[in-house]
């Protein structure tokens, strides 16, 4: 059940991207690029005097033995950061127009990014989320992990509707250092609300990264005939023509689109849009790119 | 507005249907999961708003088709007249000048009251003088010139035709329909009781005519008249002349009259006779041999009455020789002759002299003289008389031939020639008559052929003939064959009472006495007829070659390329007709007004009030509230189905083009 998650083309293409030089400072491979927090370490950073409260395990007593002085020796350490993926379950992630919905896929892509996390010994939880909290998998790095987190995805099931606040409360709380927190939603919100809810992640040093995943239906529905939609969530229902699905709906949704990117990196996120229809590995060598330019 | 067939609107159920289809499509319209509907915004359903719009105009026209097809079935119908009151409406003057308005001072008056009438209209507003007798003559057109009518009306004279309201009525009935608003008909007539249709619906007339009577009749006028003459047309030889005539009364009275024949403008005889009220007397005159050639001759009534008019009655007729016609039969054959020449003779025709002789003896270089020629049971003939029986046809002539034993035993016969398909066998019973041409001349107005007998007949096939008379056993036993300008009849039995028993028969002698008149071009015009007749002026034989028709009054009715085109000629005044025909030879015939003008009592004044308007007519009693034309709409309705059902098609395949979807 394992395997399906870790299609071999999507591992290979992600294998040859050259993420060390392109990633950030807490990116998804450990030990190839640099901590900016100073850790238990082998490698010397520098020196510094000792100041009362210091911790007296750190003091080179070498240095003392010659100067008399407390220096306390630093070390640039090679230190990981936890990925804590945010998954949204609501009802209309199980939308799809073609084989994989919009689950299936954001379980690809949350799966893919947890493998990643574990080849570079990041740390990396989980929290399932419709309305409410219906999963959490503390991030870690502990052998095993990966097998909690994929079986985590695998209970995954379509909920109800969407609340960004509880989850991102429930994150909070629990957010103990800093890391990188990527919500996979189809974001059925006001962008406002959106981003107002998820910005004190960021105010905590987190790196956030949205990948906003979508069906070719939803960004360009095609209907023959007049239908009755009827909403995944709400259950309202109504008919539509298909000249508006054609002309407004889709200059509505490319507004939706284009304003939650902005305000996202408004607010200093990451915003992916994902098309389902896309390969998965295409849209993760997007976003690897997209963060090695920020470099 | 009003519907002739109501019961057909229960068809406008059938609108529940569209409906009922429309309403089901709304149903149907799929349901479809989608991930939120938060981008749809409820103000933009007015797109969908619009969509269930069109729908509603599809639903609108497929209910239109409908209804217009229920409507049209139920037959509306709209008073066009009452809804223009103030429509521009026509005056028609119509002037009866029929041959009993020479009553009197009856045409001074109709002429006086129309000019009357015309003096009290409007300038300007538009009129048409009519005439009418047994058919109406425009004398002008629709007009807004009142002088041209005036003189149309000023010289209008009685003629000598019979009056008929039915063609009256029929006239203002097309000037209804050809005209858009309401016709107001003056019409100045004697009110002739024996001018009113058997039926009083050839009466009836659109709402939209307005009929107003003008009686020129000065009340009850006893009259008597020469109702009828009986003469021939020709008298041949010898002979005298038999005329009868029959007087009539149209009074309540006993009157008594002379009745005196004139000829040629010459008192001949008179006779006075006692006239019965309401009754009719028939004198018969033999009057002695008249002189060769063409004779006038006229019945009169003494003294005449106030209506002179009609107390004569004319005929013509001609004095001729009879002429020579030619029995050629075989020596031997005796009984042939006999019975033929004793039937012509009975017959009375007199029209003709026979001759006997036999093939050798026939003068083949004289037969153009013969009025008809009989060739009876010929076994054979001389080369010569063959070539000249040919010609003799060829040029006009007619033969009659009877092929007996003599052909059969030949096995063909002489002439024309033909092959003997079978001698007959001899048959003790005998086969009788079992069709008959009664079409033919020969044999028009006949008795029954029921109990003739034929004994042998030749069998000869007759090819493109036309067979006259077939025997049961569908054997041809007389027939015509087509022979150039000629006429050619064969008989195949005989005239002895050998081979059939015809001549012992009452209709053998009426039988030679057509099939003579017929070949010998007798001519069967009566010497009389009655004003309107048609009278034939050329035959078939001589149609191309003009003949020269002479009137009453010595004018020449025809032009040249009439005569040669015309066939026959309308006698619409009393007098002589002449017709000179090619070749010399001359015809007259004589022209008498319609005996029912005599006739002066006026209809029934219901009747007349009936057809006045006063009480309500079949036609207006319908339910139509009013004046005016009944104009039927179903071709309307039917017309807006059609438009309606392309618009229909149109906007479905449209939404079909857009959306794919079945409307």
């Amino acid at each position: 059940m394992l395997v399906r998650f870790l299609e071999p083309a999507i591992l290979a293409g992600l294998s040859g991207l050259d993420l060390v030089a392109k990633t950030v400072v807490e990116g998804f491979i450990a030990g190839l690029h640099r901590s900016p927090d100073f850790g238990f370490s082998q490698e010397f950073a520098e020196y510094r005097a000792y100041t009362p409260g210091d911790d007296l395990r750190y003091v080179d007593w070498n240095v003392f033995a010659r100067t008399e002085r407390c220096y306390l020796k630093r070390y640039r350490g090679e230190t990981n950061t936890a990925l804590t993926v945010l998954l949204d379950v609501s009802a209309s992630m199980g939308f799809g127009s073609h084989r994989v919905n919009k689950l299936e896929y954001a379980r690809f892509l949350a799966a893919s990014l947890f493998y990643l996390a574990n080849r570079q010994r990041d740390a990396a939880g989980l929290i399932v989320f419709d309305e409410e909290v219906r999963d959490v998998v503390a991030p870690s790095s502990r052998h095993g992990q990966l097998s909690r987190l994929l079986h985590a995805l695998e209970r995954a099931a379509v909920g109800r509707q969407t609340d960004y606040v509880r989850p991102f409360l429930h994150l909070m709380d629990h957010l103990r250092r800093r890391g990188i927190v990527v919500v996979i939603s189809d974001f059925y919100a006001s962008p406002a609300e959106i981003v107002r809810t998820m910005a004190p992640v960021r105010f905590r040093g987190s790196e956030l990264v949205l990948f906003h995943v979508l069906d070719p239906e939803e960004l360009r529905p095609a209907f023959d005939q007049p239908v009755l939609l009827i909403d995944a969530e709400t259950r309202r229902s109504m008919e539509v023509s298909p000249e508006y699905a054609r002309r407004e709906y889709r200059t509505r949704i490319q507004a939706h689109v284009a304003e939650l990117g902005e305000r996202a990196r408004q607010a200093g996120m990451d915003y992916f849009l994902i098309d389902t229809a896309r390969p998965l590995d295409a849209a993760l060598r997007e976003y690897l790119s997209v963060r090695e330019g920020r470099l | 507005m009003g519907l002739l067939a109501p019961w057909f609107l229960a068809g406008l159920v059938a609108l529940a249907l569209p409906v009922w289809l429309h309403l089901l499509r709304r149903r149907h319209a799929p349901p479809r999961r989608f991930p939120s509907l938060m981008l749809f915004e409820p103000h933009r359903e007015s797109s969908v708003r619009r969509r269930r719009l069109r729908y509603l105009l599809l639903l609108a026209l497929r209910c239109l088709v409908l209804a217009a097809l229920a409507l049209a079935f139920a037959r509306p119908w709209r008073n066009t007249a009452a809804a223009a009151p103030g429509a521009d409406r026509l005056v028609v003057f119509a002037l009866d000048d029929s041959f009993s308005m020479r009553h009197g001072n009856r045409m001074a008056r109709a002429r006086s009251a129309a000019l009357g009438e015309l003096g009290r209209l409007r300038v300007g507003e538009r009129v048409q003088v009519l005439a009418f007798s047994s058919s109406v003559r425009a004398l002008t057109q629709a007009s807004r010139e009142h002088e041209a009518a005036r003189a149309a009306i000023a010289s209008l004279e009685a003629g000598d035709g019979h009056n008929s309201y039915a063609e009256l009525a029929r006239a203002l009935r097309l000037i209804a329909e050809a005209e858009r608003g309401p016709v107001v008909a003056h019409v100045f007539t004697d009110l002739q009781r024996s001018a009113m249709p058997a039926s009083f619906r050839d009466l009836a007339l659109p709402a939209s005519v307005r009929l107003q009577l003008h009686g020129v009749a000065e009340g009850r006028i006893a009259n008597w008249a020469v109702e009828a003459v009986d003469v021939p047309s020709a008298v041949y030889g010898a002979r005298k002349l038999r005329v009868r005539a029959t007087a009539a009364s149209f009074s309540g009275e006993t009157a008594r009259k002379r009745v005196q024949i004139v000829l040629d403008g010459r008192p001949i005889e008179s006779r006075e006779v006692e006239l019965p009220g309401g009754g009719r007397t028939t004198v018969e005159f033999l009057l002695p041999e008249p002189s060769y050639g063409v004779h006038r001759g006229e019945v009169r009534l003494d003294p005449p009455d106030d209506f002179g008019a009609d107390d004569r009655r004319l005929f013509a007729f001609e004095r001729r020789d009879p002429k020579p016609a030619l029995f050629v039969h075989e020596a031997r054959d005796r009984r042939s002759w006999l019975y033929f020449s004793t039937a012509l003779e009975a017959s009375g025709l007199g029209a003709f002299r026979l001759e006997q002789s036999t093939p050798e003896q026939a003068p083949a270089e004289k037969l153009a003289q013969y009025a008809f020629i009989v060739l009876s049971d010929v076994a054979s003939l001389p080369q010569g008389l063959a070539r000249a029986l040919a010609d003799y046809v060829e040029s006009g002539g007619g033969v009659l031939v009877a092929l007996g034993a003599a052909t059969a035993a030949r096995g063909e016969a002489p002439w024309p020639a033909a092959t003997v398909v079978a001698n007959g066998e001899t048959h003790a019973a005998g086969f009788t008559v079992a069709e008959i041409d009664r079409a033919h001349p020969c044999l028009r107005e006949q008795g029954l052929w029921e109990g003739v007998r034929f004994y042998r007949v030749v069998k000869v096939e007759p090819g493109t003939s036309r067979v006259l008379v077939r025997l049961a056993d569908g054997v041809p036993l007389l027939w015509e064959r087509p022979a150039g300008a000629g006429r050619l009849l064969v008989f195949a039995s005989a005239f002895d009472n050998l081979t059939n028993d015809l001549p012992l028969h009452a209709v053998f002698v009426p039988f030679i006495e057509r099939t003579a008149a017929y070949l010998g071009g007798l001519d069967e015009t009566p010497g009389s007829l009655t004003v309107g007749a048609t009278l034939p002026v050329t035959s078939p034989a001589s149609r191309g070659i003009a003949a020269e028709v002479i009137g009453p009054d010595g004018e020449r009715l025809l032009s040249l390329d009439e005569a040669a085109a015309v066939g026959s000629v309308v006698l619409r005044r009393a007098g002589y007709y002449e017709i000179r025909r090619p070749a010399g030879r001359a015809l007259l015939v004589a022209a008498n007004p319609d005996p029912r003008e005599s006739d002066l009592r006026p209809a029934p004044d219901d009747l007349i009030a009936l057809w006045r308007g006063e009480t309500p007519m079949p036609e207006r009693g319908q339910g139509q509230g009013g004046e005016g034309t009944r104009r039927e709409l179903w071709r309307l309705f039917v017309a807006l189905a059609l438009a309606a059902a392309a618009a229909e098609s149109l906007l479905a395949g449209k939404y079909m083009t857009r959306s794919g979807e079945a409307a």
